[in-house]
């Protein structure tokens, strides 16, 4: 009797030992697959995609948002009427039939067939209830204000996993923070398919991108555009681009340039115009350049405003090179602000040979010249300064009057702005705020960068710029009534050692209202064939940028009108 | 004796109410589940037509879409601005 129940005792422990054992193994050793396993079956993995931010203009105004598209796939396995579903997508997403027919031949479950298709076409092919084609919302950029802005904005395109990457303008510099966060979700299912509710459902929420708040103002960006695209066109230039910017605190509020592009179909463009001349072309900015000069020499104290040029009689000789004015005619005795006013390249000799080049570089480089300005897009370029010791007599020279150096239309703009504000530079900035996931707003301050210029001096130089508009070569284009500061610039282009003899890049910059500047201007043409003058080209665009600002900003004029 | 039985009659009712509460909570909550997933596809719903509904919004409230509206009605620019001045005007004589 007793063996009898040890027999069964032992077969009870070698039934609960392989019990135990088969346990183990499907419990500890397969346990992770297993639970996925499990997981599968009763539940589904979503990835949430997070919805880009959106790019608003300083009214708030989305100049980037969002667009409900879909992408339209097939099963061709499920397909029931090949020919009736080819003819229904090729007349309704517009498709070559050959193509369709071709895609629903695959041996496959899941073929792409149109990409963004808008939600109308996606209701109509609803109707049709075709088996085996499906839906798949995805988010597109939508740019209610079309190619507007398209230099400052960049574009979406595919990045190298196949998601939305930005690229260019702000889309490019801010990606990673209006990309947002990918997100996954576990949905679980009972017996016949319902969602139940499950405390671990939600297992890592996506995050969507954080909006930006430009400093860009629509309407200014609007007038800007046009008056550039008119220009451009009148004056039969290659193209043209222009900026305009707050000189108190560094905000860009317009930025156009041309030949632009379209975001909603940049691929149909040339890479070339995919980036944004105004921070990435370098050119030898010309006459637009003697301010700069003038006011270090000022500033130094080695000349006066009316400090007598002593060298303006005639052609100066340096280096076996012959200086000449831009028409050949010559002003002895002129003061400071008669060589602004005449534009005169001996009289720049002169200011630059008298400041020396220490003292001209240390005033360069506290202009930011040779330095990046900051400004918040994607692929700004500088230009570095050469070496000290690579300076020769002629090189002073010519830089004096802006020939023989190389800058970026940002890089001018921004230390240009100085002059207009008291002769503190600010940092560049196209964003003006922040909006978070959940909500909270970051505004970004202005950003002082350092002091260029003395007030004192900055006043001066503004004087000297008024005289400069208002008995300059474009007071013909200034608007009656205002005090407006600037400078025409006519700029040789250098071609392969040498100066194109035809060809010029002129350009105007300028501020106004002179006493209290609401707006810093550049306007930089390419290649006018009508006139090579900046100011017969440059400075009515300028001028008539400048009178629609100034109705905008509703400020009277402080001048008689005769 | 009595004691005992009243302890294990009460951890028994206890036992009842418990179970019974669980299953009729578990059988509230199993229904949950398919009310979220309607509330969602409502969400989803509305969602989708603020959507378009911005989209029209924008679309008819941009600069471009104003400016063609203005031209199509005939609307031209103003040639001549008329500005004020600081100084007050004078009548002469």
């Amino acid at each position: 009797m007793t063996f009898r129940f040890r027999i069964v005792l032992v077969i009870f422990l070698v039934m609960f030992v392989a019990v135990f054992m088969r346990l183990f193994y499907w419990q500890i050793i397969r346990a992770e697959e297993l639970s996925h396993l499990g997981r599968e079956q009763y539940g589904r993995n979503i990835t949430l995609q997070p919805i880009r931010g959106e790019i608003r203009t300083s009214d708030g105004y989305p100049i980037v948002a969002n667009k409900l598209t879909y992408l339209v796939y097939a099963n061709p396995k499920v397909v029931e009427d090949p020919i009736h579903t080819t003819d229904v997508l090729s007349s309704f997403l517009e498709m070559d039939p050959a193509s369709i027919s071709g895609q629903l031949a695959l041996d496959r479950y899941w073929v792409p067939m149109a990409q963004t298709i808008d939600n109308e076409t996606k209701e109509r092919v609803e109707k049709f209830n075709l088996p085996g084609i499906g839906f798949e919302e995805q988010g597109t950029r939508f740019y209610p204000e079309a190619s507007m802005a398209a230099h400052i904005l960049g574009f979406v395109g595919r990045g190298e996993e196949g998601s939305n990457k930005g690229y260019f303008g702000i889309e490019g510099y801010y990606d990673r923070q209006l990309r947002g966060k990918v997100g996954t979700e576990l949905q679980l299912f009972d017996a016949l398919g319902r969602p139940i509710i499950d405390s671990s459902s939600q297992t890592a929420s996506s995050m969507r991108g954080r909006n930006f708040t430009l400093h860009i103002d629509r309407a200014i960006q609007f007038i800007l555009e046009d008056e550039l695209k008119t220009g451009i066109k009148r004056y039969e230039a290659e193209g043209g681009m222009a900026a305009i910017m707050d000189p108190k605190t560094g905000s860009i509020v317009a930025l156009a340039a041309f030949p632009a592009f379209d975001p909603r179909s940049y691929s149909g463009f040339e890479s070339e115009v995919y980036k944004n001349p105004f921070i990435t072309n370098t050119y030898e900015p010309g006459s637009t350049f003697k301010p700069l000069i003038m006011a270090s020499a000022i500033d130094s104290g080695v000349l006066k405003a009316d400090s007598i040029c002593t060298i303006c009689d005639g052609p100066v000789e340096i280096g076996g090179y012959s200086i000449k004015t831009w028409n050949n005619e010559y002003y002895p005795n002129s003061t400071m602000i008669d060589v602004i006013k005449h534009s005169d390249n001996t009289g720049m000799v002169f200011v630059g040979q008298t400041l020396g080049l220490d003292k001209m570089l240390r005033y360069l480089e506290k202009f930011g010249i040779g330095q990046r300005t900051g400004i918040d897009l994607q692929g700004e370029v500088v230009p570095e300064l050469r070496d000290k010791k690579s300076w020769y007599p002629i090189d002073l020279a010519t830089a004096s009057f802006g020939q023989g150096i190389s800058v970026t239309p940002i890089e001018l703009l921004s230390a240009f702005s100085s002059l207009a504000n008291e002769g503190i530079r600010m940092e560049p900035h196209v964003v003006k705020a922040v909006e978070r996931d959940d909500g909270q707003m970051i505004e970004i301050k202005p950003k002082e960068i350092e002091r260029t210029v003395s007030s004192k001096t900055a006043k001066i130089m503004t004087e000297i710029l008024v005289t400069a508009v208002s008995a300059g070569e474009a007071k013909w284009a200034a608007p009656e009534g205002y005090r407006i500061a600037g400078k025409t610039g006519t700029a040789q282009i250098p071609i392969e050692g040498h100066y194109d003899p035809n060809q010029t890049i002129p350009s105007f910059i300028g501020f106004a209202p002179a006493d209290d500047p609401k707006f810093v201007m550049l306007v930089v043409l390419d290649r006018p064939k009508t006139s090579i003058y900046g100011s017969e080209t440059a400075a009515p665009i300028f001028f008539n940028v400048a009178k629609k600002l100034l109705l905008h900003y509703a400020i009277p004029p402080t001048e008689p009108i005769e | 004796m009595k004691k005992y039985i009243v302890s294990l009659s009460t951890m028994v009712g206890v036992l009842l109410v418990l179970t019974v509460t669980q299953a009729v909570v578990a059988n509230s909550v199993s229904t949950v589940g398919v009310d979220i997933s309607t509330l969602q596809e409502e969400i989803k719903t509305y969602q989708k037509e603020n959507a378009l509904l911005k989209e029209e919004l924008l679309t008819a409230s941009s600069y471009t879409t104003i400016i063609n509206e203005i031209e199509d009605k005939g609307f031209e620019p103003v040639k001549q601005q008329l500005t004020l001045t600081d100084v007050p005007p004078l009548a002469y004589r």
